[in-house]
Protein backbone atom coordinates (compact mmCIF):
# COMPACT_ATOMS: atom_id res chain seq x y z
CA UNK A 1 0.00 0.00 0.00
CA UNK A 2 1.06 3.53 -0.63
CA UNK A 3 1.15 6.08 2.20
CA UNK A 4 -0.57 9.14 0.81
CA UNK A 5 1.26 11.43 3.22
CA UNK A 6 4.65 10.04 2.18
CA UNK A 7 4.51 9.65 -1.57
CA UNK A 8 7.36 7.86 -3.33
CA UNK A 9 9.93 10.20 -4.92
CA UNK A 10 8.57 13.14 -2.96
CA UNK A 11 9.89 16.58 -3.82
CA UNK A 12 11.44 18.82 -1.17
CA UNK A 13 8.89 20.61 1.02
CA UNK A 14 6.06 18.73 -0.66
CA UNK A 15 2.82 18.45 1.31
CA UNK A 16 -0.50 16.86 0.46
CA UNK A 17 -3.33 19.28 -0.33
CA UNK A 18 -6.06 17.17 -1.95
CA UNK A 19 -6.66 13.51 -2.61
CA UNK A 20 -9.62 13.34 -4.96
CA UNK A 21 -11.79 10.62 -6.41
CA UNK A 22 -14.86 10.72 -8.57
CA UNK A 23 -18.08 11.42 -6.71
CA UNK A 24 -19.56 8.18 -5.29
CA UNK A 25 -22.76 8.80 -7.24
CA UNK A 26 -20.85 7.87 -10.41
CA UNK A 27 -20.38 4.33 -9.22
CA UNK A 28 -23.80 3.96 -7.58
CA UNK A 29 -25.32 2.38 -10.69
CA UNK A 30 -22.60 -0.24 -10.93
CA UNK A 31 -22.77 -0.99 -7.21
CA UNK A 32 -26.55 -1.29 -7.31
CA UNK A 33 -26.36 -3.66 -10.28
CA UNK A 34 -23.72 -5.69 -8.48
CA UNK A 35 -25.82 -5.91 -5.32
CA UNK A 36 -28.86 -7.05 -7.30
CA UNK A 37 -26.72 -9.66 -9.02
CA UNK A 38 -25.41 -10.87 -5.68
CA UNK A 39 -28.91 -11.04 -4.18
CA UNK A 40 -30.39 -12.77 -7.23
CA UNK A 41 -29.66 -16.28 -5.86
CA UNK A 42 -31.31 -15.32 -2.58
CA UNK A 43 -34.49 -14.22 -4.37
CA UNK A 44 -34.35 -17.30 -6.57
CA UNK A 45 -33.99 -19.54 -3.55
CA UNK A 46 -36.92 -17.85 -1.87
CA UNK A 47 -39.16 -18.31 -4.90
CA UNK A 48 -38.06 -21.93 -5.32
CA UNK A 49 -38.75 -22.67 -1.67
CA UNK A 50 -42.16 -21.02 -1.91
CA UNK A 51 -43.13 -23.06 -4.99
CA UNK A 52 -41.42 -26.35 -4.04
CA UNK A 53 -40.76 -26.41 -0.28
CA UNK A 54 -39.94 -30.15 -0.44
CA UNK A 55 -36.79 -29.40 -2.44
CA UNK A 56 -34.78 -28.54 0.66
CA UNK A 57 -35.06 -32.14 1.84
CA UNK A 58 -34.01 -33.65 -1.51
CA UNK A 59 -30.67 -35.41 -0.91
CA UNK A 60 -29.39 -34.91 -4.47
CA UNK A 61 -31.06 -31.88 -6.02
CA UNK A 62 -30.59 -29.52 -3.11
CA UNK A 63 -26.78 -29.99 -2.93
CA UNK A 64 -26.63 -29.34 -6.67
CA UNK A 65 -28.60 -26.14 -6.20
CA UNK A 66 -26.34 -25.09 -3.32
CA UNK A 67 -23.24 -25.68 -5.45
CA UNK A 68 -24.60 -23.71 -8.40
CA UNK A 69 -25.87 -20.86 -6.24
CA UNK A 70 -22.64 -20.57 -4.24
CA UNK A 71 -20.50 -20.40 -7.40
CA UNK A 72 -22.81 -17.78 -8.91
CA UNK A 73 -22.79 -15.74 -5.71
CA UNK A 74 -19.00 -15.84 -5.32
CA UNK A 75 -18.32 -14.75 -8.90
CA UNK A 76 -20.94 -11.98 -8.62
CA UNK A 77 -19.32 -10.87 -5.37
CA UNK A 78 -15.90 -10.85 -7.07
CA UNK A 79 -17.32 -8.80 -9.96
CA UNK A 80 -18.68 -6.28 -7.46
CA UNK A 81 -15.30 -6.06 -5.74
CA UNK A 82 -13.48 -5.58 -9.05
CA UNK A 83 -15.93 -2.83 -10.07
CA UNK A 84 -15.26 -1.06 -6.81
CA UNK A 85 -11.49 -1.38 -7.24
CA UNK A 86 -11.71 0.13 -10.72
CA UNK A 87 -13.33 3.19 -9.12
CA UNK A 88 -11.31 3.25 -5.91
CA UNK A 89 -7.86 3.10 -7.50
CA UNK A 90 -8.56 6.09 -9.77
CA UNK A 91 -7.27 9.10 -7.93
CA UNK A 92 -6.01 12.63 -8.34
CA UNK A 93 -3.48 13.82 -5.81
CA UNK A 94 -2.69 17.51 -5.48
CA UNK A 95 0.33 18.49 -3.44
CA UNK A 96 2.07 21.81 -2.94
CA UNK A 97 4.47 20.93 -5.79
CA UNK A 98 2.69 18.70 -8.30
CA UNK A 99 -0.44 16.90 -9.43
CA UNK A 100 -0.57 13.12 -9.77
CA UNK A 101 -3.19 11.54 -12.01
CA UNK A 102 -3.57 7.84 -11.23
CA UNK A 103 -5.91 5.84 -13.45
CA UNK A 104 -6.62 2.15 -13.13
CA UNK A 105 -7.81 0.51 -16.36
CA UNK A 106 -9.19 -2.91 -15.47
CA UNK A 107 -6.95 -5.16 -13.40
CA UNK A 108 -3.66 -5.08 -15.23
CA UNK A 109 -3.33 -1.59 -16.68
CA UNK A 110 -2.48 1.54 -14.74
CA UNK A 111 -1.49 5.02 -15.83
CA UNK A 112 0.26 7.52 -13.59
CA UNK A 113 0.78 11.04 -14.90
CA UNK A 114 2.61 13.76 -13.05
CA UNK A 115 2.41 17.49 -13.58
CA UNK A 116 4.47 20.18 -11.89
CA UNK A 117 2.28 22.99 -10.66
CA UNK A 118 4.32 25.78 -12.23
CA UNK A 119 3.52 24.35 -15.68
CA UNK A 120 -0.19 24.99 -15.26
CA UNK A 121 -1.45 27.64 -17.62
CA UNK A 122 -5.21 27.52 -17.18
CA UNK A 123 -7.74 25.77 -14.94
CA UNK A 124 -11.43 25.44 -15.82
CA UNK A 125 -14.19 23.95 -13.69
CA UNK A 126 -17.42 22.67 -15.21
CA UNK A 127 -20.65 21.71 -13.46
CA UNK A 128 -23.12 20.51 -16.07
CA UNK A 129 -26.50 18.96 -15.30
CA UNK A 130 -29.15 19.00 -12.62
CA UNK A 131 -27.68 16.15 -10.58
CA UNK A 132 -24.21 17.68 -10.83
CA UNK A 133 -25.58 21.04 -9.66
CA UNK A 134 -27.51 19.65 -6.70
CA UNK A 135 -24.65 17.43 -5.54
CA UNK A 136 -21.94 19.94 -6.53
CA UNK A 137 -19.68 17.74 -8.55
CA UNK A 138 -18.15 18.18 -11.99
CA UNK A 139 -14.96 18.35 -14.03
CA UNK A 140 -11.79 20.36 -13.57
CA UNK A 141 -9.73 20.76 -16.72
CA UNK A 142 -6.10 21.82 -16.48
CA UNK A 143 -4.21 23.20 -19.45
CA UNK A 144 -0.47 22.84 -19.14
CA UNK A 145 2.76 23.70 -20.85
CA UNK A 146 3.96 20.13 -20.38
CA UNK A 147 4.16 17.30 -22.90
CA UNK A 148 0.73 16.14 -21.84
CA UNK A 149 -1.16 19.36 -22.33
CA UNK A 150 -4.47 18.43 -20.81
CA UNK A 151 -5.38 16.99 -17.40
CA UNK A 152 -8.99 16.35 -16.47
CA UNK A 153 -10.35 15.63 -13.01
CA UNK A 154 -13.63 13.92 -13.77
CA UNK A 155 -16.75 14.16 -11.62
CA UNK A 156 -15.01 15.38 -8.48
CA UNK A 157 -16.67 17.08 -5.53
CA UNK A 158 -16.60 20.88 -5.26
CA UNK A 159 -14.86 21.51 -8.60
CA UNK A 160 -14.99 25.30 -8.25
CA UNK A 161 -13.15 25.22 -4.94
CA UNK A 162 -10.63 22.72 -6.27
CA UNK A 163 -9.87 24.75 -9.41
CA UNK A 164 -9.46 27.93 -7.38
CA UNK A 165 -7.08 26.21 -4.97
CA UNK A 166 -5.05 24.66 -7.81
CA UNK A 167 -4.59 28.10 -9.36
CA UNK A 168 -3.40 29.47 -6.03
CA UNK A 169 -0.98 26.59 -5.61
CA UNK A 170 0.27 27.04 -9.15
CA UNK A 171 1.01 30.72 -8.54
CA UNK A 172 2.71 29.88 -5.29
CA UNK A 173 4.83 27.18 -6.92
CA UNK A 174 5.87 29.53 -9.70
CA UNK A 175 7.01 32.16 -7.16
CA UNK A 176 8.86 29.72 -4.92
CA UNK A 177 10.53 27.54 -7.53
CA UNK A 178 11.80 29.94 -10.16
CA UNK A 179 15.04 27.91 -10.39
CA UNK A 180 13.17 24.78 -11.52
CA UNK A 181 11.39 26.80 -14.19
CA UNK A 182 14.65 28.37 -15.35
CA UNK A 183 16.30 24.96 -15.57
CA UNK A 184 13.53 23.70 -17.81
CA UNK A 185 13.73 26.77 -20.01
CA UNK A 186 17.50 26.56 -20.06
CA UNK A 187 17.42 22.94 -21.20
CA UNK A 188 14.95 23.75 -23.96
CA UNK A 189 17.06 26.72 -25.03
CA UNK A 190 20.30 24.71 -25.30
CA UNK A 191 18.55 21.94 -27.28
CA UNK A 192 17.29 24.51 -29.76
CA UNK A 193 20.78 25.98 -30.01
CA UNK A 194 22.29 22.55 -30.80
CA UNK A 195 19.77 22.02 -33.60
CA UNK A 196 20.56 25.45 -35.06
CA UNK A 197 24.36 25.06 -35.06
CA UNK A 198 24.45 21.29 -35.78
CA UNK B 1 -25.97 -41.70 -14.27
CA UNK B 2 -23.43 -39.24 -12.89
CA UNK B 3 -22.11 -39.59 -9.35
CA UNK B 4 -22.83 -36.58 -7.21
CA UNK B 5 -19.17 -36.57 -6.25
CA UNK B 6 -18.23 -35.46 -9.78
CA UNK B 7 -20.35 -32.35 -9.37
CA UNK B 8 -18.49 -31.71 -6.13
CA UNK B 9 -15.19 -31.94 -8.02
CA UNK B 10 -16.56 -29.51 -10.62
CA UNK B 11 -17.58 -27.20 -7.79
CA UNK B 12 -14.06 -27.36 -6.34
CA UNK B 13 -12.63 -26.59 -9.79
CA UNK B 14 -14.84 -23.49 -10.02
CA UNK B 15 -13.70 -22.50 -6.53
CA UNK B 16 -10.07 -22.90 -7.62
CA UNK B 17 -10.64 -20.52 -10.54
CA UNK B 18 -12.42 -18.09 -8.25
CA UNK B 19 -9.57 -18.37 -5.74
CA UNK B 20 -6.91 -17.49 -8.31
CA UNK B 21 -8.84 -14.49 -9.63
CA UNK B 22 -9.70 -13.32 -6.11
CA UNK B 23 -6.07 -13.63 -5.02
CA UNK B 24 -4.91 -11.52 -7.96
CA UNK B 25 -7.64 -8.95 -7.31
CA UNK B 26 -6.86 -8.65 -3.60
CA UNK B 27 -3.13 -8.38 -4.29
CA UNK B 28 -3.75 -5.56 -6.77
CA UNK B 29 -5.97 -3.82 -4.24
CA UNK B 30 -3.38 -4.12 -1.48
CA UNK B 31 -0.49 -3.10 -3.71
CA UNK B 32 -1.93 -0.06 -5.44
CA UNK B 33 -4.42 1.34 -2.97
CA UNK B 34 -3.53 3.99 -0.44
CA UNK B 35 -3.07 3.17 3.19
CA UNK B 36 -6.48 4.23 4.46
CA UNK B 37 -9.25 2.77 6.58
CA UNK B 38 -11.51 2.37 3.55
CA UNK B 39 -9.00 0.12 1.79
CA UNK B 40 -8.72 -2.19 4.78
CA UNK B 41 -12.48 -2.26 5.42
CA UNK B 42 -13.41 -3.09 1.84
CA UNK B 43 -10.77 -5.80 1.51
CA UNK B 44 -11.74 -7.31 4.86
CA UNK B 45 -15.41 -7.23 3.86
CA UNK B 46 -14.71 -9.03 0.60
CA UNK B 47 -12.58 -11.70 2.26
CA UNK B 48 -14.97 -12.06 5.19
CA UNK B 49 -18.08 -12.62 3.08
CA UNK B 50 -16.18 -15.04 0.84
CA UNK B 51 -14.92 -16.99 3.84
CA UNK B 52 -18.43 -17.06 5.37
CA UNK B 53 -19.98 -18.45 2.18
CA UNK B 54 -17.29 -21.11 1.86
CA UNK B 55 -17.63 -22.01 5.53
CA UNK B 56 -21.42 -22.41 5.31
CA UNK B 57 -21.20 -24.45 2.11
CA UNK B 58 -18.43 -26.58 3.51
CA UNK B 59 -20.40 -27.24 6.67
CA UNK B 60 -23.44 -28.30 4.67
CA UNK B 61 -21.46 -30.52 2.30
CA UNK B 62 -19.87 -32.40 5.23
CA UNK B 63 -23.25 -34.11 5.78
CA UNK B 64 -23.92 -35.03 2.16
CA UNK B 65 -23.82 -38.60 0.90
CA UNK B 66 -21.61 -38.18 -2.16
CA UNK B 67 -22.13 -41.75 -3.37
CA UNK B 68 -25.57 -40.83 -4.67
CA UNK B 69 -26.03 -40.47 -8.42
CA UNK B 70 -27.82 -38.05 -10.69
CA UNK B 71 -29.69 -39.51 -13.66
CA UNK B 72 -29.85 -36.74 -16.24
CA UNK B 73 -32.44 -37.51 -18.94
CA UNK B 74 -32.87 -34.47 -21.23
CA UNK B 75 -36.39 -35.20 -22.43
CA UNK B 76 -37.71 -35.90 -18.95
CA UNK B 77 -35.58 -33.49 -16.95
CA UNK B 78 -33.44 -34.46 -13.98
CA UNK B 79 -34.36 -37.72 -12.30
CA UNK B 80 -33.10 -38.83 -8.95
CA UNK B 81 -31.72 -42.29 -8.29
CA UNK B 82 -31.22 -43.72 -4.86
CA UNK B 83 -27.80 -45.27 -4.19
CA UNK B 84 -27.47 -48.92 -5.16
Amino acid sequence: MIDIYHLPDALPDEQLVFSLRRHPITISGTILSGILLVLLPVFGAGILWAVHPEITSDPVLFPLIIMAVSVFFLFAWLFLFQSFIDYYLDMWIVTTRRILNIEQHGMFARTVSELRLYRIQDVTSTVDGALHTFLDFGDVEIETAAEKTHFVFEDIKHPNLVSKRILELSEQDRRLHVVDMAEDEGTAGSAKKTLTTG
Amino acid sequence: MIPLFWFFIAWLACLAVFGVIALITVSIMLRFSFSALGSYVVTALFLGVTAAVLFVCGGYFMNINWSQTVNVVPQLGVQLSPPL
